[in-house]
């Protein structure tokens, strides 16, 4: 695929490495001769195109007409959702993906930006402690499609009602489904026949405006 | 395919101009037909302006972002379109792009 990274800062360096090692096509943009020299030295396969990503001119020196993906990951949120634009709306990029530097920014960053993913670090990380301390709570992991899907998870409490109950028993609701259960410390494959037991991690993928009714299944009455 | 006495929707015959069935998807393309939709999000959703456009060989949508509505835009008006287009689920879609309206 070919990828381009806008943002030659630490996210889009490592960006740049990982997706250049499993094979990708990696063009990367920054006006920064010594951030892009940072990232080609040390990998060759990687293209630089040295100019501001939001000039319309610098997308198309890197390519954007055939792009598969493009990555806005730089410092400023601004900028990212301007690449963004022009991104979809002048080269029709099938995947425009952005990073959130502020998370009171967050709001912008969707398809009236021509952005189809957003990645906001901060709002990740408060995500992922919650997730580290919370038993027997909702929490929202990942969104997907603009929000109008997300990976939920719920560590099961010893008062859960879902305990001892089969998977195919559980009163989630219909746009839901359990694509995950990790116990231990190992992921258990959901079936409609396994059955949930205390302290197992049960990650739901469902859509629409569902928490109140997944938390009914999964967590009991409040 | 068209029945003998059906006149086509708009003649696609205006110089310059691309059949919508022709259209190539990421480049740029200027398209003409008449607007058969319109359609535009409800207030608590992100303010969003969509029309599909008909030419005798295919429908196109049009997409304008951050707006409600469109200066002269109007079911039925012949408008002209440029823009970059996709392909998103069989259907030729613009987004935000150039328009011009036709008497």
């Amino acid at each position: 695929m070919k990828i381009i990274i806008a943002g030659a800062g630490s996210v889009g360096r490592y960006m740049a490495e990982e997706l250049s090692k499993l094979g990708h096509d990696i063009f990367i943009v920054d006006n920064d001769a010594k951030a892009i020299s940072r990232v080609v030295t040390n990998n060759p396969r990687v293209t630089s195109i040295l100019g501001d990503g939001c000039e319309i001119d610098t997308l198309t020196k890197a390519g954007a007409q055939d792009a598969d993906v493009v990555a806005a990951v730089t410092g400023d949120d601004e900028d990212n959702l301007v690449i963004s634009l022009l991104a979809k709306q002048e080269f029709a990029v099938p995947r425009v993906v952005a990073r959130v530097n502020y998370p009171s920014n967050e709001w912008m960053f969707n398809d009236m930006w021509g952005v189809d993913v957003s990645v906001s670090t901060p709002h990740l990380l408060t995500a992922l402690v919650e997730e580290a301390v919370a038993v027997g709570s909702l929490v929202k992991l990942l969104s997907l499609e603009h929000g109008k899907a997300g990976l939920n998870e719920v560590t099961l409490a010893p008062d859960s009602p879902a305990i001892g109950s089969t998977i195919a028993n559980l009163k989630l609701p219909r746009e839901s489904a359990v694509v995950a259960v990790i116990r231990d410390g190992h992921v258990v494959v959901p079936a409609l026949d396994t059955v949930l037991h205390a302290g197992d991690e049960v990650l739901v993928l469902a859509t629409g405006d569902v928490e109140a009714e997944l938390g009914r299944a999964l967590i009991g009455p409040k | 395919m068209f029945g003998s006495k059906k006149q086509p929707v708009v003649d696609t015959t205006i110089a310059g101009t691309t059949p919508i069935a022709d259209a190539q998807p990421r480049t740029t393309v200027t398209i003409t037909g008449q607007v058969i939709r319109m359609q535009s999000r409800p207030a608590s959703d992100l303010p969003t302006m969509v029309i599909s456009i008909k030419d005798s060989t295919g429908t196109a949508t049009a997409t304008w972002t951050g707006r409600r509505s469109m200066g002269g835009i109007a079911l039925g008006r012949r408008i002209v379109i440029t823009g970059v287009a996709t392909h998103t689920s069989g259907l030729l879609t613009f987004v935000n792009p150039e328009y011009q309206l036709l008497a």
